[in-house]
């Protein structure tokens, strides 16, 4: 599922009796801080599949043909709760951490004791850095 | 001449329309449903004022989608005659058939009453019975009846004649005060450049017989008929 939100606006060189109106109406609350108010408005899209480059181009045409007037109006597109995309990038930190507390924790240990030293020594990565930064500044 | 009258879910015009083509003009008219995709020969199109699919969106948004839009647009490439009454004219500038946008009121009023509407040229199919700048008695009713439209395309709309109607006041003076929506150059009526689409705010279907109080607007109908070789004699 890929949700979208397409936020439309009048354009600004187009006169917005709404928003004029909705600012006169914050003026007449005693909020005179308040210059400018352009009321436009919020359509909320949920799509199926998860091919988000696909819905980008399909969601183009729409907002050009249906969900806003060039003449008239601006729009931005936004996707958020793209699911099976932070689903997928969410599932393999889970699946590294598991792998280098149980199972190959040698391999993840001799990776960066590499770089600094060629002794075996067995240590995690963060000690490893502070040793080198002190080395460095010594 | 055959008529088709287009009728959207919303709209509320279209018997108005039928009415002074059937029985004032005696004319041949068909309802034409928005899911028809066939105009049954008409030689003419009317797109009914009214709030076809609620205004969602903006108004004629939604209609230009209606499945009887491509015969429409053919019928307008044809150069057969289209004519869009108020939400009509919303639905045409939506389908692009017409340059331009209509707006929100300037006023956020809803103006529902009968004011003059000045004729620019009488030479097209439209205002032919008309004269130039002669002052009409027309009934408006919208809320969204102000033309946008960038400035290049309002100077080529008047280099070419394409405007035929203006907001004026009694004497045919385009006063501020005259325009009842804040139009951009009082626009109330436009044509396509080949000069066969015509959308208009003003109602002329509401001011074609005397006794409703003007027939100020018959002369559009008749105007069209004129232009294909219809003479009111004929008609009746």
């Amino acid at each position: 599922m890929i949700r979208a939100q397409v936020i439309v606006r009048p354009r600004a060189s187009i006169f917005d009796p709404q928003g004029d109106a909705v600012c006169r109406a914050i003026q007449h609350l005693g909020v005179s801080t308040v210059k400018q108010a352009h009321v436009g408005k919020c359509i909320e899209l949920e799509l199926d599949g998860n091919d988000l480059k696909k819905a980008r181009t399909q969601l183009e045409t729409i907002c050009k043909d249906l969900l806003s007037n060039p003449v008239i109006e601006d729009y931005v597109l936004t996707f958020n709760g793209a699911e099976p995309a932070k689903a997928k990038t969410a599932a393999k930190p889970v699946v590294k951490k598991a792998t280098k507390k149980v199972v190959t924790k040698a391999k993840s240990a001799k990776k960066p004791i590499k770089k600094v030293s060629a002794k075996p020594v067995k240590k995690t990565q963060k000690p490893v850095r502070r040793a080198a930064i002190k080395k460095k500044k010594r | 001449m055959r008529w088709a009258v287009i009728q959207f879910p919303g709209s509320n015009c279209d018997q108005d329309v039928f009415h002074v083509l059937k029985n004032v003009l005696k004319q041949e008219v068909d309802y034409i449903w928005h899911k028809d995709s066939s105009l049954k020969d008409a030689d003419a199109v009317v797109l009914p004022g009214g709030f076809s699919y609620g205004d969602y969106l903006r108004c004629g948004a939604i209609a230009r989608f209606s499945p009887i839009m491509p015969a429409v647009k053919e019928a307008a490439a044809q150069g057969k005659t289209v004519l869009g009454i108020c939400n009509g004219f919303q639905i045409l500038c939506e389908a692009g058939l017409l340059p331009g946008v209509l707006v929100r009121n300037t006023s956020l009023h809803f103006r529902c009453e009968t004011i003059p509407v000045r004729v620019e040229h009488p030479a097209s199919r439209f205002t032919r019975e008309y004269m130039t700048g002669q002052v009409l008695q027309l009934p408006i009713a919208h809320g969204e009846g102000h033309y946008v439209a960038d400035e290049a395309t309002l100077d080529s709309l008047f280099v070419h004649k394409q405007v035929l109607f203006t907001y004026s006041d009694n004497l045919g003076r385009t006063t501020p005060e005259a325009n009842p929506n804040g139009s951009q150059r009082h626009i109330a009526g436009i044509t396509n450049r080949a000069g066969n689409v015509l959308g208009l705010m003003p109602h002329p279907e509401r001011a074609s017989e005397k006794i409703l109080g003007s027939d100020d607007g018959l002369g559009l109908f008749t105007s069209i008929l004129a232009s294909q070789g219809v003479s009111l004699a004929q008609a009746a």
